[in-house]
């Protein structure tokens, strides 16, 4: 499968990210293998900073189609496709020219989706995030091509499965960083124990991917992938190893925490437009009774824009879990049918910071891609039989 | 970046963590002080896709101390090679001079468990002040180069407090294929991309 992300001007001194969504119909899902990336840039002084090919996951795709083929500026990818654009899942990443493969045995498989909800599978959504830096005194092009390779028949022994895990933004909900909460950069596990606290009758939110929790696996599993998701006033992303005994088990030397000094993780990504990847090789076994916990760091006004809302109350922050507030965007009118059983006084004022569906609300999650472990517990399936 | 990645290393090393090539317990090495530059001439190797591990061929690589360097004593010091987080040492005294002192030789074991250095080659080229240097290590962790090609692998000769560095691509022509090659050197991304800067 050949992919083309078409020619794009990055001025001089500028920082360019732009995606390009392409829409491949097909009834049956393309069982990856390989693949590879090569970006193209014309001249001196302009460079990739990250090439990433996504996976589209949702179930409007012909929503997301609209933006076929052409050139979105986004920083990303946050500024195109329809509401569920969050649904996907990083495939791929490189500079220059790079190569990938999964290990021998394992395929990802890049299935179709509807074109809306409930509807048969009519295609493949492929999204590439392209980012390029001009440091040179004239305009530059840059470019790209993507080849993806079909894992070759009767070598298919374990599907690559996705994790995406979300539970950590349920109870996000950040105050704006005005008088008195100035300062404030809020973790996950802070609003995960609070609301933990606030709701004692429901079974605990954990915020962990692992056996035995929704969209987890169903025993040994082997991690091929970490990744994590955030909006832009996701600050850090952070992702722990939690051994059997309910400890944390990172490994010696892992990634800092740049908001709790002295701590550190197993993965942690500092920028939300280029998560970057932490790939296994060999692929990591997690047991059964070992999970993945994550978090989030979230900065509503501190070091990026505050978030702005229409106030529903007059003096009360807008803004809960589950309700974001509706953003300033087209003014605040009284009334809004977007927004049905809402009043808004009018006023544009500064709101909780909540997880969302635009990209002015956030998003923690915790992705990658895992396939379930050889009888043995053992990641390595060359021995297994194919599966077709 | 990669500087700090081979600097954690050698701490390791001075710890008493690392492995040596000849397996036996080591004196440490000192923390490089003196950081230098070595210059590439491509380079092939061999790679055992099941194990990962592969064996490197260095050829006439070039090792410029730095200016400010207290002096070279390859057959005082501590070696070491390390390439990503491989290190492969050679005691002190175990380089063997030769020819008025100007070429220092090595020759190891044939590794058990395949992993070691089998023969290293330093020569003094008093005209510039330079070293050539040769070796062939065994057992070299290219376990990465399974799902990800080129890598780009910062390489560092240590001798003593002086070192030579170089950030070098290694690749291989297919994910099936048993040759690796060291064709140029590379920008390590971890140097630019922060969420790799630990």
């Amino acid at each position: 499968m050949h992919l083309r992300f078409p020619r794009l001007a990055v001025p001089a001194g500028a920082n360019t990210e732009a995606c390009v969504f392409l829409r491949l119909p097909a009834q049956k899902p393309f069982e990856l293998a390989s693949w590879d990336i090569r970006t193209r840039s014309s001249g001196a002084g302009l460079g990739a900073l990250h090439f990433l090919v996504y996976v589209y996951t949702g179930e409007r795709l012909a929503e997301f189609s609209k933006d076929a083929g052409h050139i979105v500026p986004s920083r990303g990818c946050l500024d195109l496709g329809p509401v569920d654009r969050d649904r996907r899942q990083l495939v791929a990443s490189g500079f220059a020219r790079t190569r990938g493969a999964l290990p021998q045995g394992v395929a990802l498989s890049l299935n179709p989706v509807p074109a809306v909800p409930g509807g048969p599978p009519e295609g493949i959504g492929l999204l590439l995030d392209g980012n390029w830096s001009n440091g040179g005194s004239r305009t530059r092009y840059a470019s790209a091509r993507v080849v993806l390779h079909r894992a070759p028949v009767h070598t298919v022994r374990r599907l690559a499965q996705p994790i995406f895990e979300r539970s950590a933004e349920i109870a996000l909900d950040v105050p704006p960083n005005v008088s008195p909460n100035e300062g404030h950069v809020m973790s996950t596990e802070t609003s995960t124990a609070a609301y933990n606290t606030a709701h004692p009758e429901a079974p605990p939110v954990r915020d962990t991917w692992g056996a035995g929790i929704t969209g987890g696996p169903a025993g040994d599993a082997c991690v091929l992938m970490l990744t994590g998701h955030m909006h832009k006033r996701g600050r850090f992303f952070g992702v722990d190893l939690i051994g059997s005994d309910g400890q944390v088990n990172n490994p010696v030397g892992g990634f800092p925490n740049r908001f709790e000094p002295g701590r550190s993780h197993l993965f942690a990504a500092v920028d939300y437009t280029d998560p970057g990847i932490l790939r296994f090789s060999p692929p990591q076994p997690l047991r059964a009774t070992e999970s993945l916990h994550y978090a989030c760091w979230d900065d509503n006004g501190v070091t990026t824009p505050v978030r702005l809302g229409c106030e529903e109350t007059q003096g009360v922050t807008p803004g809960r879990p589950g309700n974001p507030a509706k953003p300033c965007t087209f003014g605040c009118p009284g009334t809004d049918p977007e927004y049905p059983g809402r009043t808004f006084t009018g006023a544009c004022v500064p709101a909780n910071l909540v997880a969302g569906e635009t990209p002015d609300d956030e998003v923690c999650a915790l992705a990658g891609w895992y396939f379930d472990a050889a009888p043995g517990s053992g990641c390595d399936v060359t021995g297994l039989p194919a599966l077709r | 970046m990669p500087r700090v990645r081979i600097a954690g290393l050698v701490l390791l090393l001075t710890a008493g963590l690392g492995r040596s090539s000849s397996a036996q317990i080591q004196p440490p090495i000192a923390k490089p002080v003196f950081h230098g530059i070595l210059q590439l001439v491509p380079a092939t190797g061999r790679m055992d896709r099941k194990t990962g591990t592969g064996t490197l061929v260095i050829r006439r690589w070039t090792f410029i101390p730095n200016p400010d360097s207290n002096g070279v004593h390859p057959e005082q010091e501590p070696t070491l090679v390390a390439l990503g987080d491989d290190a492969f040492l050679m005691a002190a005294g175990e380089l063997h001079p030769s020819r008025g002192g100007t070429v220092f030789t090595y020759r190891g074991p044939r590794p058990t468990g395949g992993r070691g250095m089998r023969r290293f080659r330093l020569t003094h080229r008093p005209a510039d002040s330079f070293y050539t240097v040769s070796f062939k290590v065994e057992g070299v962790d290219l376990e990465r180069l399974n799902i990800e090609d080129p890598l780009c692998s910062p390489l560092a000769v240590i001798v003593g407090d002086d070192d030579g560095f170089v950030s070098v691509a290694v690749t291989s022509p297919s994910f099936v294929s048993r040759r690796v090659s060291l064709p140029r050197i590379c920008i390590d991304p971890s140097a630019s991309w922060p969420w790799l800067g630990r």
